[in-house]
C-alpha cells in the first residue's frame, strides 16, 4: 500500500508541479503573484491538517473521499509546490538568452527541451527533487492516520499485537530505506546518464 | 442524561421490553453502525496480528450493535483524527473511553454516554528504586501520556513534581525504564496489560496514588439523540444484568466496575 | 446529517496563553536547528562538490544514510535509545540533535543543487587568480550560486518548520503537541486544529515574505 501511496503521488504532483514551475514564470504578474501566495499557503499548512482538511471538511462540501483518495490528494497537495519551486530554481538556472538561442537555431521544441534545457536543468533541479520524493515516502506514514493501512500504522499494529518492538521497528526502516533507496539510486543513474552536464 | 432515569427507577432494566430492530433515524450510513477507534488503546481496543480486533470495547461495541439489531462497522483511525472525524460525522459512536472532565461535558460537538467504567489512576516507578509511596516522587519526574486526563489530574495532587509529557504507553515505559522519568501515570487496566506485555515483570512496580477515580463514558454523534438514548438504556441493563461487569473483567478492569456505584449508577 | 460544525472561538482566547507559549517554542526550536543546519549543511555540500575522494565519499554517505531514515526514528533513538549507551539527553537537546542532523541531510542536497549550477570553470579561474578556497567561495561561488540556491532553501526551512511537531514525541511541548494536548483535555478539536494551523502559517508566511524580498534582491 506504501508503495502504491508514493506512485500514485508522485504520478499526479510530478508533471502538475512542471506545469505549476511554468506558470509561476507567466509574463503575466497577477499569475506570479497569485502562484506564489498559494504556493506559500499550502507550502505553510503541516500535512496532516491538509490530510484532515481533505477527508473531513471536503465532505461539507459535498466532496465525500475514501482514506485512500483523501491521502493521495491531501499528501500530492502537500508536496506539488515543493516539487514545482525545484523545477523552478532549475529553469533559473537557464539564462533567457538561450531560449532566444534555441528560436534563432530553430531548433524543433522537442530536441531543443532534450538537448538543451533538460541537461541544464536536471543537475539543479534534480538533487532537492529526489530529496523532496523520499520526503513522500517517509510522509506516506501520516495516510494511517485515517486509517489506509500503510506500512507505518501495520508496522505499530503488528508491534501491539506481538510486542516484538525492536525486529519490527528495524523491518519497517528497511522498507522505508529500501524505497527511498530506489529513488536515490535513479538520481545516481540520471546524473551518471547527463555526466557531461556535472562539474 | 435525564432520558433513562426513569428506566433505572423500575427494578430490573433487564426485564424491558426493547424496540427490535430499534429504529434509528440519523446513523451516519443506514443500517450499520459505524464505530470510529483507535485499535491502539489496550486493554480497551487493539489488534491481534492477523488484524482482527479485540478489547473490552471492541467486545461493548459489537454488544450494542447486536442489541440494536445493526452490524457494527469499526473505522480504525489515529488519536488525532478520532475527534475531528466524529465532528466531521464520519461515525455514530467513537472513542475507547472519555474521562468525564467540566472541560469535556461543556464543549458540545459530541453527546457522552452514560459511564461505561471507571479510571483508576496508578503510578508505575522501576522495581529497583524501591519506592513504596508516591509522595516520594515529589521534586522528581512525573511522566504521563499526552493529553490525558489523569495525568493532569496526579500533576494537580503531586504539584512539585516536575511533569514530563509522553506521546504513548509504550514511549512511557521506555523513559521510565531508561531513567528519564521516575513515575509515569496510566491507569490501572493499562497498567496491568503492559505488565502482562513485559518481559521482566520486577522490571517495574505499581503504586496507587489513592485519587479518585473518574467515570468514562464513549462518545456519540451530536446529531443522534436517538442513539444516545437507545445506548444509555443499553448500558443502564448491561450495568444492572452484570453484562458490563463480565466484559470489562474480561480485560482486566474486574475489581473497579463497582466503583460505578461510587456515583449512584 | 448536515449539522452545523460548532466553532467556538472563545476556547481558542481562552487557552491563547498555552498556544502562544507553544509557538513560541516551535519558534525558537526552528531558529536554532535553522542556524546550526545551514553551516553545517553548506560545509557537506562543499565536501560533495570540492572536497577530496574520502570526504567527498564521507558526506555522500551521510547524506545518503539520513535521506533514507525518517526524522522520527533518528529523534526517537537520540531521546529513548540513547540512554542504554549511557548517554542521557533532555528533551530539547535531544530533539535539537535529531532535528540537525536530518536537516543537515537534506539541506545539503539543496545547496548542491545552487553549487552545481555554478560553472565549472569559475573555480578553475578564481584559482588561477591565485585565490584561496576560502576566498573563491566567498566571494566567488556563493554569490553566484544564491540565486538558484534560495528557492530549494526557503523550501527547506518552511519543511523544518513543519518538522518541529515531531519534537512533540520526545516531549518538547511545542505547537502541535500543545494543540493535541488541549483537544484532549477540552474536546474541542476544530478550533484547536483551526488554531495551530493558522500559527504555522503565520510562521511560514513570515518565511515566505522573507524568501520574496530576497529573490527581488538577488535578481
Amino acid at each position: 500500500m506504501t508503495v502504491w501511496l508514493v506512485v500514485c503521488i508522485l504520478a499526479i504532483s510530478t508533471p502538475l508541479s512542471v506545469l505549476l514551475a511554468f506558470f509561476m514564470r507567466s509574463r503575466l504578474r497577477a499569475v506570479r503573484a497569485l502562484l506564489i501566495l498559494l504556493s506559500a499557503f499550502v507550502r505553510g499548512i503541516p500535512p496532516l491538517l491538509l490530510l484532515f482538511a481533505a477527508y473531513f471538511v471536503l465532505p461539507v462540501a459535498g466532496l465525500v473521499l475514501t482514506p485512500v483518495e483523501a491521502a493521495v490528494a491531501a499528501l500530492s497537495l502537500s508536496i506539488v509546490f515543493y516539487f514545482a519551486e525545484c523545477i523552478r530554481s532549475g529553469l533559473a538556472a537557464i539564462s533567457a538568452g538561450q531560449h532566444d538561442a534555441i528560436r534563432a537555431l530553430g531548433l524543433p521544441r522537442g530536441r531543443a527541451l532534450r538537448r538543451v534545457l533538460l541537461p541544464q536543468l536536471l543537475p539543479v533541479a534534480l538533487p532537492p527533487y529526489v530529496g523532496y520524493a523520499t520526503e513522500v515516502v517517509k510522509g506516506s506514514a501520516l495516510a494511517s492516520v485515517i486509517s489506509v493501512a500503510e506500512a507505518t500504522g501495520n508496522a505499530y499494529q503488528m508491534i501491539m499485537a506481538t510486542g516484538k518492538t525492536l525486529t519490527i521497528l528495524v523491518v519497517l526502516g528497511a522498507v522505508y530505506a529500501t524505497l527511498d533507496g530506489i529513488l536515490l539510486g535513479l538520481q545516481a543513474l540520471l546524473a551518471r546518464r547527463w555526466k557531461w552536464a556535472l562539474p | 442524561m435525564a432520558v433513562s432515569a426513569p428506566v433505572r427507577a423500575q427494578g430490573p432494566a433487564s426485564e424491558l421490553d426493547l424496540p427490535q430492530p430499534w429504529p434509528m433515524r440519523h446513523l451516519v450510513t443506514p443500517g450499520t453502525l459505524t464505530v470510529g477507534i483507535t485499535a491502539k488503546d489496550p486493554p480497551l481496543s487493539f489488534s491481534h496480528a492477523d488484524g482482527s480486533l479485540d478489547g473490552s470495547r471492541i467486545v461493548l461495541f459489537r454488544k450494542i450493535g447486536g442489541d440494536l439489531g445493526l452490524p457494527v462497522k469499526f473505522v480504525r483511525l489515529d488519536w488525532p483524527a478520532i475527534l475531528p472525524g466524529l465532528f466531521a460525522h464520519r461515525y455514530d459512536l467513537a472513542c475507547e473511553g472519555v474521562e468525564w472532565t467540566p472541560d469535556r461535558l461543556a464543549a458540545g460537538g459530541f453527546l457522552l454516554s452514560r459511564p461505561v467504567a471507571m479510571t483508576h489512576l496508578v503510578i508505575l516507578v522501576r522495581g529497583k528504586d524501591g519506592m513504596v509511596d508516591w509522595n516520594g516522587l515529589s521534586g522528581r519526574k512525573l511522566g504521563g501520556v499526552r493529553g490525558e486526563t489523569g495525568f493532569a489530574r496526579a500533576r494537580k495532587a503531586l504539584a512539585d513534581a516536575i511533569p514530563i509529557v509522553l506521546p504513548g504507553r509504550q514511549e512511557g515505559l521506555m523513559a521510565l525504564l531508561n531513567g528519564q522519568v521516575d513515575g509515569f501515570v496510566v491507569d490501572l487496566a493499562t497498567a496491568r496489560s503492559l505488565q502482562e506485555q513485559s518481559p521482566d515483570k520486577t522490571a517495574f512496580r505499581i503504586l496507587d496514588p489513592h485519587l479518585p477515580p473518574g467515570p468514562q463514558g464513549v462518545c456519540v454523534n451530536v446529531s443522534e439523540p436517538d442513539l444516545l438514548q437507545a445506548v444509555d438504556i443499553l448500558l443502564t441493563r448491561y450495568r444492572v444484568d452484570g453484562t458490563l461487569a463480565r466484559i470489562n473483567a474480561q480485560f482486566g478492569y474486574a475489581d473497579d466496575i463497582d466503583d460505578l456505584t461510587a456515583i449512584g449508577y | 446529517m448536515g449539522a452545523a460544525v460548532t466553532f467556538d472561538i472563545s476556547i481558542i482566547a481562552l487557552h491563547s496563553h498555552a498556544l502562544l507559549l507553544a509557538t513560541w517554542r516551535t519558534m525558537l526550536l526552528f531558529v536554532a536547528t535553522a542556524a546550526i543546519t545551514t553551516p553545517l549543511a553548506l560545509a557537506v555540500a562543499l565536501a560533495r562538490q570540492t572536497g577530496g575522494r574520502l570526504l567527498c565519499a564521507l558526506a555522500a554517505t551521510y547524506v545518503t544514510v539520513f535521506r533514507l531514515i525518517p526524522v522520527l526514528v533518528v529523534l526517537y533513538f537520540s531521546f529513548y535509545g540513547l540512554p542504554s549507551l549511557g548517554v542521557s539527553l533532555a528533551p530539547l537537546p535531544a530533539a535539537l540533535v535529531g532535528l540537525v542532523i536530518a536537516s543537515t541531510a537534506y539541506m545539503g542536497e539543496d545547496l548542491r543543487g545552487g553549487l552545481i549550477a555554478v560553472p565549472p570553470g569559475q573555480w578553475q579561474a578564481a584559482r588561477a587568480l591565485g585565490l584561496s578556497y576560502r576566498q573563491t567561495v566567498q566571494r566567488i561561488i556563493i554569490p553566484q550560486a544564491i540565486p538558484r540556491m534560495l528557492p530549494p532553501y526557503m523550501s527547506r526551512l518552511i519543511v523544518i518548520v513543519k518538522s518541529t511537531a515531531v519534537a512533540g514525541i520526545v516531549s518538547v511541548d511545542e505547537l502541535t503537541g500543545a494543540s493535541y494536548d488541549l483537544i484532549s483535555s477540552t474536546y474541542h478539536a476544530t478550533e484547536f486544529l483551526a488554531a495551530s494551523a493558522c500559527l504555522y502559517l503565520g510562521i511560514n508566511g513570515v518565511l515566505a515574505l522573507v524568501q520574496v524580498l530576497l529573490e527581488r534582491r538577488f535578481h
